[in-house]
């Protein structure tokens, strides 16, 4: 446990919110000692070492992504899959146990899957001559274990293959099938299995080349290598530093990369929470699912135009233009030239800013009713600085109350409900860069009034590191947090966790420093900070088995 | 108890293909025999309004009103017991006491919460870390039965920690099956098939098991300690699979379209009903809604359960109500409305003559959504005390039903207690926190 709590410092560190505004002479003290009075386990880079992985099994994304690359299935069977387990805000498999019920949902799967898959495009050889099983479990298993089969494991594989041939009733294509039935329940398919290569004395071993494809692909694609990547790790091509940055500049290329940086985006905004998320139609007449997914296709777009033009973060969060369809543009005000597509959109600059002042971002930390300033300002300080904001206290009321009073504008309000010093002290960090995004309302549209008052966005921001101070509005607290190096530490942390698919441990203080320092270097290249993360000796290295257990 | 397992029939049948004309009727051979005990934990988020909920009067003499939330259940008052003062003590026992929604995570395990994880955003703080009582008595009866228990849910998505209020003592829940797609296959999906064709796909399965297994134990012979926790979680699941391939098919249940919550509620209750009767489980759970977010605009109460819960304006203004009267009258609506599911299940249960042989419990995990007025803008926490408790079934006589009994603030630990033993596992005396759990309740037997 102590480990867990420590690594909930990185970053900023553990928002010590009690006290914060009833002593502000305490508040300068800790702020300045900060760097001693948390220990950062994360910036002690002194040794060559790694964290554990752990097997990781496929999440539900990457479950669908890999049955239709393996084998060009339509179908999504991951939506039957049972929820994924997290590190931070994304999804991964690699802490969490099976389930008996989600195994029993992959045999579903598999069952389904083999039995409608075209194996026109798998089998190259007559499924009844002779030598055709060995041929087709060796070829299939390739892709589907993403590793050459050793023989022992054809043997057994070549059985099923007969076993499900000649079976009553049975055609020979049956034998085909069944060995798909069967690799798609196997731990080599489910899992990123990675116990190759010789151990010896080491604790920290070097991945296998299939390993890193497989480790590669998942990042960057959500899904299996591609035969080009499959033939470099083949050919051992993997292994300098300089062929890994080939292999990502060419797989960033690809379209199966924008899905990437949707997925990331996505989970970090937390903007998936949209597909349930309902507004009251009376004040939100044009919310609907149509505009829910023009919301997504903008936030997707967006993110993929950057990335091909200046791959900088600060453009991510400052851009005064957007890529939207109409609906995009008549929520912002903006022309957009008709036509069905989703195009670039200029944007009023004294009104919208990047990423935070997008509809999906604002919408989804919204309530059904109206804009939320505390889970707006939630994602400031948890997302945007990785910093750890205590749960209320167990007595807090859970339903933010009402402030939809007009006999004072709604700051004043929430400041008569805020009189216990338990909840002053983490509301004065949460609430005011969330109170800064009051121009939005629920759908993320301009407002200049709330409650028949002009909605004041100014504010303070602090303990927020060099992200500190006054602000006019949400587009100079936006450029702000933009610029901050504290900041962008925490975005690269949150890229660490997602090409990890883990949260960082104590070992990989040299991986996560690595990141940060590169990132920062490139003065805010996501490219380069995607390149940096698998540079690193957590993504390329693992603790060996003897070792494996850290618990 | 008798079970049919294909195997056994075919034996039966000294798996002739002359007798194969009678397997269509056979499938029903697999009836649950009577005498077998099951249980199903009916539970709703949010608690209950109670002035629209208690009975009046006490002991054998309560009465229901039929206006009110439990008026669908008078048919079954007299086999019927509801409890009041029971209490969510273990939350209060917490050293990690977690906040807000987080006291689903010890309602039904008794016991502490485990904190376990980053919090990053939510409920991750804290998880349930122990074994929960429905868990607890479907491993203990052991029943051989394909399914140990079977938890399904209504639209159940949601608050996170809704979710996970069923775990088998480790730190993850056990996920509850929404998807009544998902559901209709595990069930059904051999049924329509004969005795010949199922023992086909019996043997194709147990090929792929075998070497799915094989590949298993290879890689938990290469991997550290905790990757060998989940090979054998998955090996546990795989064992668990291999078991069912011998149990029979039920008859099927139409998969109709079902997009809104009460067709939704209908087909799983009625799935959940043929499993039950054919003895696929002896456990059941019945999740309804997702505390957060459902909505009930056919009972005129359009708007959040949870802001309906804390009575709070945000929900009257959803709804269109005028004032707070409207507003209690909406809740009580939807209180009732979810007692007239439970006397569908239990007719139902009637129907296939297993309602004597089942408890139906329906649990919730608060006492009142709010213990505020909702008069004043600022809505109420959740009440942890006093939790509505409404059982239907003696648990083949063990309980004295008929009745109305208030306690004076116990821990729910000690209904479960009496819930094993009425399930038959009398040697169980106590569950959960220790120090909180010490036997049954009292005065509840006959």
């Amino acid at each position: 446990m102590s480990r867990l709590i420590a690594l909930a410092a990185i970053g900023l560190g553990l928002v010590g919110c009690q006290g914060l505004i009833l002593d502000p002479a305490a508040e300068e003290g800790r702020s300045a000692d900060r760097e001693a009075d948390v220990a950062d386990p994360l910036t002690v880079c002194e040794s060559f070492d790694v964290g554990d992985l752990g097997m990781r099994r496929l999440t539900r994304v990457e479950y669908d992504h890999t049955v239709r690359d393996l084998l060009g299935a339509a179908a999504r069977p991951g939506t039957t899959l049972s929820e994924d387990g997290s590190a931070g805000p994304f999804a991964s498999n690699s802490r969490i146990k099976p389930s008996e019920t989600v195994v029993d949902q992959y045999r579903l799967a598999a069952e389904r899957l083999a039995h409608e898959v075209d194996l026109s495009s798998l089998l190259s050889c007559d499924a009844a001559a002779p030598s055709c099983a060995r041929a087709f479990v060796t070829r299939f298993g390739r892709r589907a274990f993403r590793r050459p089969l050793e023989s022992a494991e054809i043997d057994r594989y070549v059985e099923v293959f007969e076993l499900g041939a000649t079976a009553a009733g049975a055609s020979p294509e049956d034998g085909a099938r069944l060995v798909v039935e069967a690799m798609l329940q196997s731990p080599y398919f489910l899992y990123l299995v990675e116990v190759g290569g010789e151990e010896g004395e080491q604790a920290i071993v070097p991945l296998t080349q299939h390993e890193l494809a497989a480790r590669l692909s998942y990042f960057l694609w959500s899904s299996m290598p591609d035969a080009e990547l499959d033939a470099a790790a083949d050919a051992g091509e993997l292994a300098t530093l300089e062929a890994l940055d080939a292999q990502v500049e060419r797989m960033l290329a690809d379209d199966r990369a924008a899905d990437m940086l949707d997925s990331f985006h996505r989970q970090w905004l937390d903007t998936a929470r949209l597909d349930r998320e309902e507004k009251d139609e009376a004040l939100y007449p044009t919310y609907d699912d149509a505009l829910v997914r023009s919301m997504w296709d903008e936030t997707r777009a967006f993110v993929s135009y950057v990335l091909r033009s200046d791959a900088r973060f600060e453009t991510l969060l400052t851009a005064s233009y957007t890529l939207g369809d109409a609906s995009m543009a008549a929520l912002y005000g903006a022309g957009h030239g008709g036509g069905e597509g989703v195009r670039r959109i200029e944007l009023d600059p004294r009104q919208r800013a990047g990423l935070l002042t997008q509809a999906a971002f604002l919408t989804s930390h919204s309530t059904s009713t109206d804009s939320s300033f505390i889970t707006r300002g939630l994602f400031v300080r948890e997302r945007l600085l990785c910093q750890t904001v205590p749960d209320p206290p167990p007595d807090a009321a859970d339903n933010p109350p009402d402030l939809s009073e007009t006999d004072a504008p709604r700051k004043e309000q929430w400041s008569r409900h805020l009189i216990a010093d338990e909840c002053r002290g983490c509301h004065t960090m949460i609430d005011p860069p969330g109170f800064a995004f009051e121009h939005y309302d629920a759908v993320g549209a301009w407002r200049e009034q709330v409650g028949g008052w002009d909605v004041d966005p100014t504010g303070e921001l602090v303990g927020a590191g060099d992200a500190d101070g006054s602000f006019r509005d949400a587009l100079e607290l936006v450029r702000t947090l933009a610029q901050s190096q504290d900041v962008q530490r925490c975005y690269a942390l949150q890229w660490t966790r997602f090409g990890l698919a883990r949260e960082p441990a104590e070992q990989d203080a040299c991986s996560v420093a690595h990141v940060r320092d590169a990132f920062l270097e490139s003065g805010g290249d996501i490219r380069e900070l995607i390149k940096a993360v698998i540079r690193t000796d957590a993504f390329r290295f693992r603790r060996a088995a003897r070792e494996g257990s850290s618990s | 108890m008798k079970r049919f397992t294909r195997r056994r029939l075919l034996q039966a049948l000294g798996a002739g293909t002359a007798a194969l004309p009678l397997v269509p009727l056979l499938e029903r051979e697999v009836e649950a025999a009577t005498g077998d005990k099951r249980i199903i934990f009916f539970f709703t988020p949010n608690g209950l309004y109670r002035p629209g909920y208690d009975p009046s009067g006490e002991g054998r003499s309560f009465t229901i009103d039929p206006d009110r939330s439990l008026g669908p259940l008078i048919p079954y008052r007299d086999d019927m017991l509801v409890l009041q003062g029971l209490d969510n003590e273990a939350w209060f026992r917490d050293p990690h006491r977690p906040p807000d929604h987080g006291f689903r995570l010890t309602l039904l395990t008794g016991d502490a919460s485990k904190f376990l994880y980053v919090r990053d955003s939510g409920a991750n703080f804290n998880t349930i870390g122990n074994i929960s009582i429905d868990q607890f008595i479907a491993r203990e009866l052991a029943a051989g039965t394909p399914y140990e228990s079977l938890l399904l849910g209504v639209m159940s998505g949601g608050f996170a920690t809704h979710r996970k209020l069923f775990a088998r003592g480790s730190e993850d829940a056990v996920p509850v099956i929404d998807d009544p797609r998902q559901l209709h296959t595990m069930l059904f999906t051999d049924a329509g098939l004969d005795l010949e064709q199922l023992e086909r796909v019996a043997a194709r399965r147990r090929s792929v098991i075998d070497v799915v297994r094989g590949d298993l134990t290879a890689v938990e012979a290469r991997v550290g300690a905790n990757d060998r926790e989940k090979i054998e979680a998955h090996l546990d699941a795989i064992r668990a699979i291999e078991l069912r391939l011998d149990a029979a098919s039920c008859a099927p249940v139409d998969l109709v379209d079902a997009n809104a919550y009460p067709e939704r509620g209908t087909l799983m209750m009625d799935m959940l009903v043929a499993a039950l009767a054919c003895d696929l489980t002896r456990v059941a759970v019945l999740n309804w809604g997702s505390a957060g977010d459902t909505r009930f605009p056919w009972l005129d109460a359009n708007c959040d359960w949870h802001a309906l819960a804390h009575h709070s304006r945000s929900a009257r203004e959803q709804a269109g109500w005028r004032d707070q009267s409207e507003l209690y009258a909406g809740a009580t609506r939807v209180d009732q409305w979810h007692a007239a599911q439970m006397a569908y299940l239990l007719d139902e249960l009637g129907e296939r003559g297993i309602r004597n042989d089942t408890i139906v419990i329906w649990l919730t995990d608060q006492g009142q959504g709010s213990t505020a007025d909702g008069v004043s803008t600022s809505s109420g926490s959740h009440d942890r005390r006093n939790l509505p408790v409404t059982i239907v079934g003696s648990g083949g006589g063990y309980f004295d039903t008929g009745r109305l009994i208030h306690y004076r603030s116990r821990p729910l630990n000690d209904l479960y207690v009496s819930l094993c033993h009425a399930m038959g596992l009398e040697h169980i005396r106590s569950f959960g926190l220790p120090e909180i759990s010490d036997g049954p309740l009292p005065d509840l037997t006959g």
